[in-house]
């Protein structure tokens, strides 16, 4: 599985949303529910889900979803 | 200088004045700059000794940051601890002097330290925070380094935002402040407005209401129905107090022509705690979020040591639980040293995490449903009261003995006192409410229509005419001034 793919797991359990769908270019504003708090548990369930760890740096900067796919590539690389 | 003091308003209308008069921004920015340190010093010049310590002390620090990337985790250790040990040091130096100080040194030396009788500089601990969110900031690479002093220097102790806030980010103030700035009759109008409605909000009912909660929160013995009023009472004036107070500074703001960050959003409508620290006192909530919560989420050094051994990975919501304490007991700690405070920010963490769990439980059906707010808001809302009076009630003791009192008790004197509480509340909760329905049902209406001339020109009046016939020879400061 890719890590879109993967990602687009999380994103459904987190948000409790079996219908959503995330591509490279969604960003918070296009998810209900993806403010600021959610963004936190959001970040430790992919850590979890794909076996790494983020700083707060990494999570403050990430501008869409593409960048959080990037950024998990670089590190499981 | 205080935002209701008379001399305030003389040193806005010739600041404003001079400003607008001024040619170029950089004049403009010299002269604002200027009128910061006048604006700050007006009690006590040598405070501003202090203030430019602490701008300094950032600015040079977020240059070495950028010039010798190297040695950039040395340079902001240096500037964090620096800031926090010198806020300490004034914050706590009279719960030290008094409490600790008698038992680790002779009584003679340690009434002597407690003669130096130091204050909390006013606005200390908010301009601390402000600058250190540039540093923060340029660390992490989310903000270029400013190279111009003048501009920085403005940016580090801009006067409406100084005393107690709102706690701003150098994304928002500083372009504003590098940009040009034109003299617009409908933003100084629009800004008039906001430090009028913030003025009225402090000066004719946070003070009107003010010296009767005092009245409940003194007595000795107070009545169920006594303790609870003068939460309510306490929950009404703590809004309008300190809304007013940004209101206030985001008007004066706007009326030379920068807009600063929203503090407030309506936050007795939230329906969580969460939701309640996104509407209160904003700009230091997304403070202590980006700059504690978040790094005590990720740091390695709190998931390494902060855990039970042998656990391993808690998981989201263990995680986000200890970090969500660690900031609450910083946000305690920092409101006060004593035992009120801590206990105030421990109660937002058993809350928030309870919440948070329980928010879990309830199916996503029943949150979409148009009825969930109107029974959540009202739970949420009895939790703010009874957090208020945790915040407002500094002797422990007394607080659990108000826990524990019978509805049913009380004398009729004590009731019929209750009673004229209750009265208080609701004419001070009667224009925020009436603000509220005014902004999302009235003015959107009224804007595009003829009437919305007169209106907003009567609303003026009635506010002005409020201030004036509220205000009191010897007024109550801001609650928030003393944190």
């Amino acid at each position: 599985m890719d890590t879109l793919a993967k990602l687009n797991e999380v994103f459904r359990d987190v948000f409790e949303d079996e219908d959503l769908t995330v591509g490279r270019e969604t960003t918070a504003k296009t998810v209900a529910g993806w403010d600021s708090v959610m963004h936190i548990t959001l970040m430790m369930s992919i850590e979890r889900a794909f076996k790494l760890r983020f700083n707060s740096g990494e999570v403050a900067n990430l501008k869409n979803v593409g960048a959080l796919a990037d950024l998990i590539d670089r590190k499981k690389a | 200088m205080s935002f209701i003091q008379t001399d305030y308003l003389l040193f806005f209308a010739a600041v404003c004045t001079v400003y607008w008069l001024l040619p170029a921004r950089r004049f403009q920015n010299g002269f604002l700059l200027l009128g910061s340190y006048v604006f700050y010093g007006w009690l006590n010049p040598i405070l501003c000794l202090l203030l430019f310590s602490v701008t300094a002390v950032n600015y040079l620090a977020a240059r070495s940051i950028d010039s010798r990337p190297q040695s950039k985790d040395l340079v902001l250790g240096v500037t964090v601890v620096l800031s926090i040990v010198n806020l300490c040091f004034f914050k706590y130096f009279g719960w030290f002097s008094a409490d600790i100080l008698p038992k680790i040194l002779s009584a003679e030396t340690a009434s002597e330290i407690q003669l130096w009788n130091l204050a909390l500089p006013l606005g200390l601990s908010f301009y601390t925070f402000h600058n250190l969110a540039y540093t923060i900031d340029v660390y992490r690479g989310s903000f270029e380094v400013r190279k111009d002093p003048l501009d920085y220097f403005l940016y580090g102790s801009f006067f409406p935002q100084l005393v107690a806030g709102p706690v701003e980010r150098a994304s928002n103030l500083l372009p504003q402040l590098e940009a040009p700035r034109k003299f617009q009759i409908a933003q100084v109008a629009s800004g008039f407005e906001l430090a009028l409605w913030g003025a009225f909000k402090k000066i004719a009912l946070a003070d009107t209401i003010a010296p009767y909660v005092d009245l409940m929160f003194q007595h000795q013995s107070p009545s169920w129905a006594m303790v609870w009023t003068g939460a309510l009472g306490f929950t009404i004036q703590a809004l309008a107090d300190f809304s007013g107070y940004t209101d206030i500074a985001r008007g004066s703001a706007r009326m030379l022509g920068i807009e600063l960050m929203h503090n407030f959003d309506h936050p007795y409508m939230a329906a969580t705690p969460m939701e309640f620290w996104q509407r209160w006192h904003m700009s230091f909530s997304t403070w202590l979020r980006e700059y504690v919560y978040v790094p005590s989420c990720f740091s390695d050094w709190v998931r390494r040591w902060i855990t039970i051994p042998g656990t391993g990975d808690w998981g989201p919501f263990a995680n986000t639980s200890r970090a969500l304490l660690i900031t609450m007991m910083v946000s305690g700690i920092w409101h006060g040293s004593t035992a009120n405070f801590l206990l105030w920010g421990f109660y937002y963490f058993v809350i928030g995490t309870l919440y948070t769990w329980a928010m879990t439980k309830v199916p996503k059906k029943m949150k979409k449903q148009g009825g969930w707010r109107w029974i959540t808001v009202p739970v949420m809302f009895s939790f703010t009261v009874l957090g208020m009076h945790i915040f407002r009630q500094p002797s422990v003791e007394q607080l659990l003995k108000n826990l524990q009192l019978s509805p049913v008790d009380g004398s009729l004197d004590q009731w019929i006192v209750s009673s004229a509480m209750l009265g208080l509340c609701a004419y001070a909760a009667l224009p925020l409410v009436a603000a509220l329905l005014a902004e999302r049902y009235l003015i959107p209406r009224l804007k595009e229509t003829v009437w919305w001339l007169p209106v907003r020109t009567t609303s003026w009046a009635v506010m002005a005419v409020a201030v004036f016939s509220s205000v009191r020879t010897s007024a109550a400061d801001f609650i928030y001034f003393q944190f």
